[in-house]
C-alpha cells in the first residue's frame, strides 16, 4: 500500500503498527530520500553562504577550495531539487492544505509555548509542515531556475541579462527562505519535538507521540476503535 | 602681364622629349581597355592608342554589349601584405577569408545578403567569394545610365591557411583583370575593368 | 612585495579592510580613444594579442570589416565598426575601440564573491587575478560593458589588463605604442581628460561636429578609458556603447541591503530559536514520547 491510501474506517496501514507501542511514520524510502535531500541541502548551504558573504568564504576554501566549490554546488543543486521533486511525488497530496489548518494557524501560539493539547487534531502532517513542505518546493523550483541563469551565465546573451539580474538577487532571496525553513526545521526535529529525529532515523514514533502531534493520523492508523494501551 | 617674364615667349614651357613617353609628349584622357562609356573627349578613340597588350587568344576584353556592365577594382587591405600573410595565422584571424564589397542596391538587386556567395565574372575568368554587403559604395550616374561599381581585395590564392583548410572557393582576384599594361611604366590595368555579378 | 600590496586600493570578495587602501600617491592612468580619428587599421588589436602572448582564434567572414562579433577571452580588444547614416543622407564609417573601461566603481569588482579574484590598483587599472577566480561569471553580470569573457576550459575569466605589467614600468599600454595615426593616448587621466576636452571642442569649432564630446561616464565614477566622440549624445551608435552604464541595481541590492537583512535575519533566527529553547523547552516531557523499544528512557 502506498503512504497516500486513504480508507475511511479501517486502519490505513496495519503492517505500520510495531511492536511495543511504536508505529511506523516514514519507511526506508522515505526517510533515503530525505537524507539525500539534507545532506545535498547542507553542502549547498555551506558552499552558498561562502560565496553570499566574504567573511564565510573560508567554507568554501575548507569544502576543497574556491574552484572545487563553484564547480560542484550547482550539481549537488541538481541532487537537492531531483530530492525534493521526489519528494511532491511521494507526499504532495498528504500536504494539500485543509480546513484543519487554518484552525491550527489560528492556534499557533499555542503552539509556540508549547500547550499542544489545545491544538485542533493535526493529520499526518501538520500545518507547519505543510507550509515547511511547500515552502522548500516552491524555493527549490526558483533555487533551480536562477541557479541554471548563473551556472550558464556566459551562454546567455546581452539582449537576456535582465535574467542574469533577476537571477543574482532572486537565488539568495530564496536561499534565505530555505535558511529559515531549515533553522526551524531543526530546532522543531531535533530540539522541540523529542522523537521526531528517530522518526527520520529508525523511521517510528511512539503511539504517545502520534496521538499528542498528529491526531488526526493517528486515528486512521488505529480506526475508530481504542488505542492499544 | 603673364608669371613666365623670365622666357623670351613669355609663356610657360613643357619638357616633353619624344623619346621619353611613349604616348607622349603630353597626357590626355583615355578610358581603360575595358569601360561601360566611351571617350568624352575622342569619341573615335576611347582607348590609349598606343597602349600596350597581352595577344594570346584568351587575352579578350569585355564591353557592356557582352553583359558586362559593372566597374570593378581591386584593392589591397591592412590587414594583409600583397601574398604572403595568408600563411600568418594572426592576419588571417584578422581577415580570415575573400569576400567582395558590393553597394546595397545591387545586394537587393541580385537577391543576397551580406556573407552569401555570390560569383564575379569578367570576360577571361570567374571570382567566388561572399558578399560584403556595404552602404559605403553609391551606385553612379554615368550619361544617364545607373552604373554600380564593386570592389575585391586581391590577398587570398591557391594556398594559404584558410585555403588549405577548404574554406574558400581558391580563386584568384588578378584572373579577373586585364592584361594590358601602361606603354611608359609597363603597370598592369588592375584598378579599373568591366564585369557581372550574379548568385553563386 | 608588500610594495605590491600596498598598490592595490579594492579587492573582490573581501572579508575585513584592504592593506593598500589610500596609501599611495599614484595619479589615474587613462587610455583616450579619439573616435575621430581612427583609421580601424586594427594594429592595437595585434599588438594586444601579440604583447599577451594570447592564442589564436578561428574566425570567419561576418559581411564585415570587423574582426569578430565580440571580444573573447583570447581577444581583449576589438575595433568595432559601424557604416552609419546620418539624418542628411551622408554616411559615417565608425569605428571604435572596444575593451574593459577600467571603471572607478567596477561592477565586475563588486559582483565577485571569490577573494582576490578582482583587484583594483592604487592607479585605477581593474585586473583580474585568474589564480583566484572561481569561475562563477558574476562579474560578467556585473558588467554594464559586457566585457569579461569566461574560457571553459579554465573556469576562468578573462579581458584587457590596461598592460599593467608595462604601465608599473613606466612604459605606455602596447595598444597605444602600436597605433599609427595616434589617436590612442596614455597618461593621467586629468591630462588625458584635457586634451580630450580641447579635441572635442576642435571638433565643435572648426569640423562641425556640433555634438562632439567626450565619453567619461558618470555612472560608473568615471573610466580609465574615455573616447572623444563624433556625437556624445549618441554613443550607442558605436557599436553599442551604452549611453549611461551603471553597476546593475540587483547586484547593488544584493550587496548592499539584503546583505545586511539577511545576516541580521539568520543571526537573528539562531538567537531566537536559543532563547525559545531556554524558555519554553522542548515539548512534552512525558516518559512514553521519548521511550524507545524496551523501555530504555532517552
Amino acid at each position: 500500500m502506498s503512504p497516500n491510501d486513504r480508507q475511511a474506517g479501517t486502519p490505513a496501514h496495519p503492517e505500520r503498527l510495531t511492536l511495543h507501542h511504536h508505529v511506523l511514520r516514514y519507511n526506508f524510502h522515505e526517510r533515503l530520500t530525505h537524507w539525500i535531500a539534507a545532506g545535498s541541502y547542507i553542502y549547498l548551504l555551506a558552499t552558498g553562504l561562502a560565496f553570499w558573504s566574504p567573511w564565510l568564504y573560508w567554507l568554501a576554501i575548507v569544502l576543497g577550495g574556491g574552484q572545487i566549490s563553484r564547480m560542484l554546488h550547482p550539481w549537488v543543486g541538481l541532487i537537492f531539487v531531483g530530492a525534493v521533486l521526489y519528494m511532491y511525488s511521494l507526499w504532495s497530496r498528504q500536504m494539500r492544505f485543509e480546513p484543519v489548518d487554518k484552525a491550527w494557524w489560528h492556534s499557533l501560539h499555542y503552539y509556540i509555548t508549547n500547550q499542544d493539547e489545545k491544538m485542533p487534531p493535526a493529520g499526518r502532517y501538520n500545518a507547519g509542515q505543510k507550509m515547511l513542505f511547500w515552502s522548500f518546493f516552491w524555493c527549490a523550483l526558483v533555487l533551480l531556475a536562477t541557479g541554471l541563469v548563473l551556472w550558464f551565465t556566459d551562454s546567455l546573451p546581452w539582449s537576456l541579462r535582465w535574467l542574469r539580474y533577476a537571477s543574482v538577487i532572486l537565488h539568495p532571496i530564496a536561499a534565505l527562505v530555505t535558511i529559515a525553513n531549515f533553522m526551524i526545521h531543526i530546532y522543531m526535529g531535533v530540539f522541540a519535538e523529542r522523537g521526531a529525529f528517530g522518526s527520520v532515523i529508525r523511521g517510528d514514533v511512539s503511539m504517545a507521540f502520534a496521538k499528542r502531534y498528529h491526531p488526526g493520523w493517528y486515528e486512521e492508523i488505529v480506526g475508530s476503535s481504542e488505542p492499544p494501551k | 602681364m603673364g608669371p613666365f617674364i623670365m622666357n623670351p615667349e613669355g609663356v610657360g614651357r613643357i619638357f616633353g622629349p619624344l623619346a621619353a613617353f611613349n604616348d607622349g609628349p603630353f597626357p590626355t584622357f583615355y578610358e581603360p581597355v575595358e569601360s561601360p562609356i566611351d571617350n568624352l573627349l575622342y569619341p573615335k578613340q576611347t582607348h590609349n592608342p598606343v597602349v600596350r597588350r597581352f595577344k594570346t587568344p584568351e587575352d579578350k576584353f569585355g564591353t557592356p554589349k557582352d553583359g558586362y556592365t559593372v566597374v570593378c577594382t581591386t584593392y589591397r587591405l591592412t590587414e594583409h601584405y600583397h601574398y604572403w600573410t595568408k600563411n600568418n595565422p594572426m592576419n588571417v584571424q584578422l581577415i580570415p577569408e575573400p569576400f567582395i564589397e558590393i553597394p546595397e542596391e545591387m545586394a537587393a538587386e541580385i537577391g543576397i545578403k551580406g556573407g552569401e556567395k555570390i560569383k564575379v565574372s569578367s570576360i577571361r575568368a570567374t571570382y567566388i567569394a561572399k558578399a560584403l554587403v556595404t552602404k559605403r559604395i553609391k551606385p553612379m550616374m554615368i550619361d544617364g545610365k545607373k552604373v554600380h561599381q564593386i570592389g575585391l581585395h586581391i590577398h587570398q590564392g591557391f594556398r594559404g591557411i584558410v585555403e588549405d583548410e577548404g574554406k574558400d572557393a581558391r580563386t584568384l582576384a588578378n584572373l579577373l583583370t586585364p592584361t594590358v599594361y601602361d606603354p611608359n611604366s609597363y603597370t598592369p590595368e588592375f584598378k579599373g575593368f568591366l564585369v557581372k555579378v550574379e548568385k553563386a | 612585495m608588500s610594495q605590491a600590496a600596498l598598490r592595490i586600493q579594492k579587492i573582490s570578495g573581501h572579508a575585513g579592510s584592504v592593506a593598500g587602501e589610500d596609501t599611495q600617491r599614484q595619479d589615474q592612468v587613462c587610455k583616450l580613444v579619439d573616435t575621430t580619428t581612427c583609421i580601424g587599421c586594427k594594429a592595437c588589436e595585434v599588438a594586444c594579442v601579440e604583447w599577451n602572448d594570447l592564442p589564436f582564434s578561428q574566425t570567419t567572414f561576418d559581411n564585415t570589416y570587423q574582426t569578430m562579433p565580440d571580444t573573447r577571452w583570447n581577444y581583449w580588444n576589438l575595433i568595432l565598426f559601424n557604416e552609419h547614416e546620418r539624418e542628411d543622407g551622408s554616411l559615417q564609417w565608425l569605428m571604435r575601440k572596444h575593451q574593459c573601461m577600467h571603471c572607478a566603481e567596477p561592477g565586475c569588482l563588486e559582483a565577485c564573491p571569490a577573494d582576490g579574484a578582482i583587484v583594483q590598483y592604487s592607479n585605477g587599472v581593474v585586473d583580474f587575478q585568474q589564480q583566484n577566480c572561481i569561475g562563477c561569471g558574476y562579474c560578467i553580470t556585473g558588467c554594464p560593458f559586457n566585457i569579461p569573457k569566461f574560457n571553459s576550459v579554465t573556469k576562468r575569466v578573462y579581458k584587457c589588463s590596461l598592460c599593467t605589467d608595462r604601465v608599473s614600468e613606466g612604459l605606455e599600454p602596447a595598444c597605444i605604442k602600436s597605433c599609427p595615426t595616434g589617436c590612442l593616448h596614455f597618461g593621467t587621466k586629468d591630462d588625458m581628460k584635457d586634451l580630450a576636452e580641447k579635441r572635442a571642442k576642435q571638433l565643435r569649432g572648426n569640423y562641425g561636429f556640433v555634438n562632439a564630446g567626450v565619453y567619461d561616464p558618470p555612472g560608473v565614477g568615471g573610466t580609465g578609458v574615455i573616447y572623444v566622440l563624433h556625437d556624445a549624445t549618441r554613443p550607442e551608435i558605436y557599436g553599442g556603447l551604452p549611453s549611461n552604464p551603471s553597476v546593475p541595481l540587483t547586484v547593488k541590492l544584493w550587496k548592499h541591503p539584503l546583505k545586511w537583512i539577511g545576516n541580521l535575519a539568520m543571526v537573528g533566527g539562531l538567537i531566537g530559536l536559543f532563547v525559545h529553547f531556554l524558555k519554553y523547552g522542548p515539548k512534552g516531557r512525558d516518559e512514553e514520547d521519548i521511550a524507545r523499544p524496551g523501555g530504555e528512557k532517552v
